[in-house]
């Protein structure tokens, strides 16, 4: 599971894994049961749908057939029987192709693809529609689905240390997840994230680390480079800016959480020595596909 | 002088460079490590606190300048103990003592030579090359370097003092401009003298070693003494070996004493059965290989030449009546026995002479024997028919008797007499017979009687058990006459037959002592050497040795004329040794101001593999010391053991257990090792999981 997949189909492999690991059973007795049947979901308002909704009067410019005429008879007035609005939820993910993500024994990225397949596949068998932000296709569900979104995935090359993040216009009501190390410029990022939340798209950011840049075990002097050479440090007693860097590192997941909760996104940060399925799990919970 | 010298001084200029090299290495900080690190962006505003870089660890610049130091020590050519240098201007004498003391460590001195006039060559001196024990031929002979080398080999060390007289008229201050003084540590004669003269050209080579020696063996009191002359700065144990002539006449180790030397002079006392001392040759101090450790030894020692007189015997008689008889028995294990006429024994030069039963001389023998006797000859005469016969010594003293004899013959105990055979007194204590046991067995029947004279008393050695004298003796001149007023053989008495016998005889030849030729002896005539000692210790034949006036050797200088060795006249021998009893070994004294050479400079040694290698050694650490600093030790060190870790095949089996484990859904406890809560946890959790079975559809 540590090793990194070679391809898109052992990446699936690894993510079936990981997903088949997980209480599914649980996750569909407290969600899914109820809100996930057909892959739709209520929208706690007047639409269509097939569940029932609510009956209201009649008003003027109705369509005939609409009115629902058993329970018109009970009474004097005409009611239209509504449905509850039902839609299929989809959901966006955004994997960083970054080159920064390709750090660590267990790369940032894998763990990022493993988790996004992940719960790519438990969203598939709930019927709903997933896709990749940044590619053109628009969401779909299914086992096609999913060998694209690896494909995809495993496909990409990074060009940059850090990817930047392109606002794509979002359906409204759609649901995204964000798996990045947020590591690259914060005004870009907090532009894009925010344009993002405008739409009107909740989702979950979940920033991937690697245990070295959490615990930043360093000493001496030492000369930091990203991955692709592009920016460089000389540090010439690392240890004595541990502090700094922290301190750095955790202004930066506040800065995301206070992010997060103007937008009422949920954010959380998964480090690659922690196992993925509570990861998975975590990211299931926050995207309440309810 | 013992020290550090360098091959290229010059070099060490380069330890001046170490300051600098200090602050250049303080001053740059480790090589700095290549990381890979996304977070890198975070990092980008941030300022070292430190505006220092982070600096070599101070134990790291001080492994680093050792490392550096050592390096430039080793490829300077660090040399302990160096050799001394002789360095100065213009002709140069190299003088050797080269007596016996300084053949001990001949081969160094040597090499030293040559070490020197090595350096003289290199300065283009000239240089004369003089043995002091040698006589001077002509005058100072300066050549080249070259001409002197050829010489070493010539030289060799003589087994008799330097010659100090005889060269301080050819040693004069102009001719040199230094003098090398190879000292052999003696104080000899005239050192001073010559010293003075050059006082302020003289460089002095010395052996630290003492000089050591034995003196030649004498004989008293039954052991034969030696004695060794130390001049040894410290104790030492030296090993003493008698030599003598085996019975095939090779010579071997006959006696062999470790003595510990803690005097200048050391007794040593060897006690030797008579038949082996008889055989004794030389004395040596095992393995010290010089002139002055061995001592020959001639008749001194030896026991003494007995010559047996008798009247001649008229008939064939039979063995045991022979008068001789018993007397020959009891010494021949012992002495040298002379059985021959008095005149050709007087030749021979016994040192004692036993008359049996012998009446009056002829004058000119009576004369030659009293001189003989004067010379410390011991004359032991017994009495006999003959004896009383000839009347002599009756009416007044006999020079060749010790007492006045009364006329006539005393029978005790026989068909004519009264009284019975008379037993012996016990010997009282100024007797040489003293101690001895007197058997209950032996009678004296038949005696010569002393006149009671005057001094009749003083000359009795022993008396028979009525008072009369049994055994008188007188001096004469360095020896003395002895009287047995009875019989050598069986005739008179039963004395002869008993052990008493022997062992007086024996009191008797010890008491007399062994006589080395004397002075006046050896006077007039001429001797001839037949072996000699040369300055190392070697006994050779003196082939081609003229003879040697007694006089010279009464009184021994030994030198080229008279080499110490072994003299022969006749059937005498003297040894002339290079030490002597009296001989007190005194050390050279040199003013402090004069210059001094070791002679035995410690081993130099080349220190610069050790400087090479400590250098290279320290890198290494320095290499180690180096990654733990930039904290790349550790990491490689976990690389391994990691790799150690995963080769481990226990693993295997875990790494199943976990895949189930992760795979279904498992209960699990954690063992603490504390048997009774793991005991408790596993049942536990044994009941969960059965009711979770019945109830649930895990």
């Amino acid at each position: 599971m540590n090793a990194s997949p070679q391809n898109a189909a052992e990446l699936r492999a690894g993510a079936e894994a990981v997903s088949s690991g997980l209480p599914a059973l649980l996750a569909r007795a407290e969600h899914l049961a109820a809100t996930l049947a057909l892959g739709a979901h209520g929208r706690k308002r007047a639409g269509q749908g097939e569940d029932f909704w609510q009956y209201r009067m009649a008003e003027y410019g109705d369509d005939l057939r609409r009115i629902d005429w058993r329970r018109s008879a009970k009474s004097d007035k005409l009611f239209i029987r509504q449905k509850e609005w039902q839609a299929a939820q989809s959901v966006y993910f955004w994997v960083d192709p970054g080159a920064s993500m390709a750090f660590g024994d267990v790369p940032k990225s894998d763990r990022a693809q493993l988790l996004a397949l992940a719960i790519a596949i438990l969203l598939s068998k709930s019927g709903e529609r997933f896709g990749l932000l940044d590619l053109p296709e628009p969401p779909k569900t299914g086992e096609t689905q999913l060998g694209k979104m690896a494909r995809a995935m495993m496909g990409r090359s990074a060009v940059q240390d850090y990817a930047k993040l392109v606002p794509v216009a979002l359906p409204k009501g759609s649901r995204a997840v964000f798996l990045s190390d947020f590591l690259g410029d914060w005004d870009g990022l907090r532009d894009a994230l925010s344009r993002v939340a405008d739409q009107g798209v909740r989702g979950v950011l979940m920033q991937v680390l690697d245990p070295a840049e959490v615990a930043f075990p360093f000493k001496g002097r030492t000369i930091f480079e990203s991955m692709q050479k592009s920016l460089s440090f000389e540090a010439r007693r690392a240890d004595a800016l541990r502090q700094a860097y922290l301190d750095k590192l955790a202004q930066r997941s506040e800065a995301l959480q206070a992010l997060a909760r103007k937008t009422g996104w949920r954010f959380t940060q998964h480090v690659t020595d922690k196992p993925a399925q509570s990861a998975v799990l975590w990211l299931y919970n926050a995207l309440e596909l309810g | 002088m013992a020290g550090l010298a360098f091959l290229t001084p010059w070099l060490l200029w380069g330890l001046l460079s170490l300051p600098a090299l200090y602050f250049l290495l303080r001053a740059t900080p480790p090589a700095p490590i290549l990381r890979k690190f996304p977070a890198v962006a975070l990092l980008m505003g941030l300022q070292d606190e430190e505006n220092t870089p982070d600096r070599t660890p101070w134990w790291l610049l001080l492994l680093r300048l050792a490392a550096i130091a050592a390096l430039i020590i080793g490829f300077a050519g660090p040399i302990l103990n160096p050799d001394d240098r002789v360095s100065g201007r213009g002709p140069l004498v190299v003088a050797l003592d080269a007596s016996w003391a300084s053949a001990q460590d001949w081969q160094r001195r040597t090499a030293k030579v040559a070490e020197i006039i090595a350096q003289a060559e290199q300065d283009d001196r000239p240089v004369a090359l003089i043995q002091f024990s040698d006589a001077p031929k002509g005058a100072l002979q300066f050549g080249a370097a070259g001409v002197a080398r050829d010489k070493i080999a010539g030289l060799a060390p003589r087994a008799w003092a330097p010659d100090y007289a005889a060269w301080k008229a050819r040693l004069t201050e102009e001719d040199f401009n230094e003098l090398i003084w190879f000292s052999d540590g003696l104080d000899h004669e005239g050192r001073a003298d010559l010293r003075s003269q050059i006082d302020a050209k003289i460089t002095v080579v010395q052996s630290d070693r003492g000089v050591i020696g034995i003196s030649p063996m004498t004989f008293e009191d039954g052991e034969i003494l030696t004695s060794i002359k130390s001049l040894s700065p410290s104790n030492s144990i030296e090993r003493v070996e008698v030599l003598g002539l085996d019975p095939s006449g090779s010579l071997r180790v006959l006696a062999l004493e470790e003595v510990e030397v803690t005097a200048r002079s050391q007794d040593v006392k060897f006690e030797l059965p008579t038949e082996l001392r008889n055989r004794v040759r030389q004395v040596r101090l095992q393995g010290v290989r010089s002139a002055g450790a061995i001592a020959l030894t001639d008749d001194s020692i030896r026991s003494r030449k007995i010559a047996l007189i008798s009247a001649k015997e008229a008939a064939e008689g039979g063995l045991l009546l022979s008068s001789l008889h018993y007397v020959r028995e009891a010494l021949s294990p012992t002495a040298d026995l002379i059985e021959t006429d008095l005149e050709t024994a007087l030749l021979a030069n016994p040192d004692i002479f036993i008359f049996a039963d012998i009446g009056r001389l002829p004058a000119i023998e009576t004369d030659s024997v009293l001189e003989w006797i004067e010379e410390g000859g011991t004359l032991v005469r017994f009495a006999g028919p003959r004896l009383i016969a000839s009347e002599i010594g009756q009416r007044e003293e006999h020079p060749l008797l010790p007492v006045r004899l009364r006329s006539g013959g005393r029978d005790l105990g026989g068909a004519m007499s009264w009284g019975e055979p008379k037993k012996l007194r016990v010997f009282d204590e100024n007797s040489p017979f003293f101690g001895l046991q007197v058997p209950e067995e032996v009678s004296v029947a038949s005696q010569v009687l002393a006149q009671p004279d005057p001094n009749l008393s003083d000359r009795v050695l022993a008396r028979l058990e009525d008072g009369t004298p049994l055994v008188t003796a007188k001096d004469h001149g360095a020896g003395r006459v002895v009287l047995f007023h009875t019989t050598a053989n069986a005739a008179w008495t039963d004395l002869p037959l008993s052990g008493l016998f022997l062992k007086m005889l024996e009191r008797l030849s010890i008491g007399s002592g062994a006589r080395s030729v004397s002075a006046e002896a050896m006077q007039g005539l001429v001797w001839k050497p037949r072996l000699v000692i040369n300055g190392v210790g070697d006994i050779m034949p003196a082939d081609g040795l003229a003879g040697i006036d007694g006089a010279l050797l009464a009184e021994p200088v030994l030198g080229e004329d008279l080499q110490p060795g072994l003299y022969e006249n006749q059937d005498r021998a003297v040894a002339v040794n290079v030490i002597s009893g009296e001989t007190d070994l005194k050390a050279a004294q040199w003013p402090a101001t004069t210059e001094r050479l070791s002679l035995t400079p410690a081993e130099a040694r080349d220190l610069k593999p050790i400087f090479l290698s400590f250098g290279i050694l320290v890198l290494l650490i320095d290499i180690l010391a180096s990654l733990a600093v930039s904290g790349r030790l550790f990491a490689k060190i976990a690389a391994v053991v990691l790799a150690l870790n995963f080769a481990h095949p226990a693993d295997a089996q875990d790494e199943a257990d976990i895949i189930e484990a992760v795979n279904n859904t498992v209960l699990a406890y954690v063992i603490t090792g504390d048997p009774r809560m793991d005991e408790t946890s596993h049942a536990g959790l044994r009941g969960l999981s059965a009711e979770l079975y019945r109830r649930t559809a895990i």
